[in-house]
């Protein structure tokens, strides 16, 4: 009997769906070979990168702060802190009220809390949005 | 919205041009080119709006393709399509609203003359770095393919996620 709950999370590198146990905390994209990062990610300090990627959510905390090229979340982003990057996100992105944006952003849905600074990128959201991220990385940060 | 001071543009009409109101506006019809209000403009359902729109409060339950600026806020209803940049102090979006554009939105949004200088007026960050997992899982190898060249990364590309405890 093959009852182990499981899930299917989108890679983020090929975009391929892939079927991992509900429980797994990391897993290796069969259709590209590359890992892929399961958990929520919480930025709490300063953090430079070029891409932050995961299939979980992505936080940024009030005093944490993201320079980069990219946030990719499948499952939504949560800004309290200060975000200079793109940001594609398969779920809600939620600006808090500390909150500043400066950089693209694709998603499904948007939600600005009043005080919460966006700063002029494009952006592009609804149900159709492209959660791609070929423009948007092409762009130096 | 005192609705005795707002003026209907009818779900028949079809307008072109450039219409000034010096109170509020709702605009349930077809209208093609600038809308400036001191008070508030409606889109309604079904509204198709070609026009760059500048109010106080700018509400979209239809469609606008064009530039808008709301002084104080925009809302986007669950059926709102807008294309067009947005200007705004506060931005309000529903579940199932679609926006496409450039997107300004803040206290100083609507008063900022250059955005570029606004946005380049962000001071310089320090180089500490802490990226930490919700869970309290373990530390584990970290393959996620980072590519950050021209960039200080402190986190690992392919080590461990920085564990505190270990730390
Ligand atoms: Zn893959």
């Amino acid at each position: 009997m093959n009852d182990t709950p499981s899930r299917t999370v989108t890679c983020y590198h090929c975009r391929k769906p892939v079927t991992i146990s509900a429980y797994a905390i990391s897993a290796t994209c069969p259709g590209c070979y590359k890992g892929l990062v399961l958990d929520d990610l919480v930025v709490r300090d300063v953090h430079w990168a070029g891409k932050l990627r995961t299939c979980g959510k992505v936080v940024v905390e009030r005093k944490g702060r993201v320079i980069g090229r990219l946030i990719q979340a499948a499952q939504g982003v949560e800004v309290e802190g200060i975000v200079e990057a793109a940001v594609v996100s398969g779920g809600a992105v939620i600006v808090k009220t500390t909150a500043r944006l400066s950089g693209d952003c694709r998603a499904p849905r948007l939600i600005v809390e009043p005080g919460a600074t966006i700063s002029g990128g494009h952006f592009h959201i609804g149900p159709d949005a492209p959660l791609t991220v070929d423009e948007i990385t092409a762009r130096p940060a | 919205m005192s609705e005795a001071q707002t003026t209907v543009i009818g779900r028949d009409a079809k307008i072109k041009g450039e219409m000034s109101f010096e109170q509020s506006a709702r605009i349930l019809g077809t209208f093609e080119g600038k809308i400036v209000a001191k008070g508030d403009v409606q889109v309604g359902e079904g509204a198709v709006c070609r026009a760059s729109v500048e109010a106080t409060t700018v509400m979209v339950d239809g469609l606008i393709e064009g530039d808008v600026l709301a002084r104080e806020r925009v809302e986007l209803t669950a059926k709102a399509r807008v294309k067009g940049d947005l200007c705004a102090a506060a931005l309000v979006v529903a579940d199932g609203a679609s926006f496409v554009g450039h997107c300004r939105v803040g206290p100083d949004a609507t008063t900022a003359e250059h955005p570029a200088t606004a946005a380049a007026a962000t001071n310089t960050p320090t180089n500490a770095t802490e990226v930490e997992t919700k869970s309290a899982r373990p530390a584990r190898p970290w393959s996620g393919g980072w590519t950050a060249p021209n960039q200080p990364v402190v986190v690992p590309t392919n080590g461990a996620w920085p564990n505190p405890s270990a730390a």
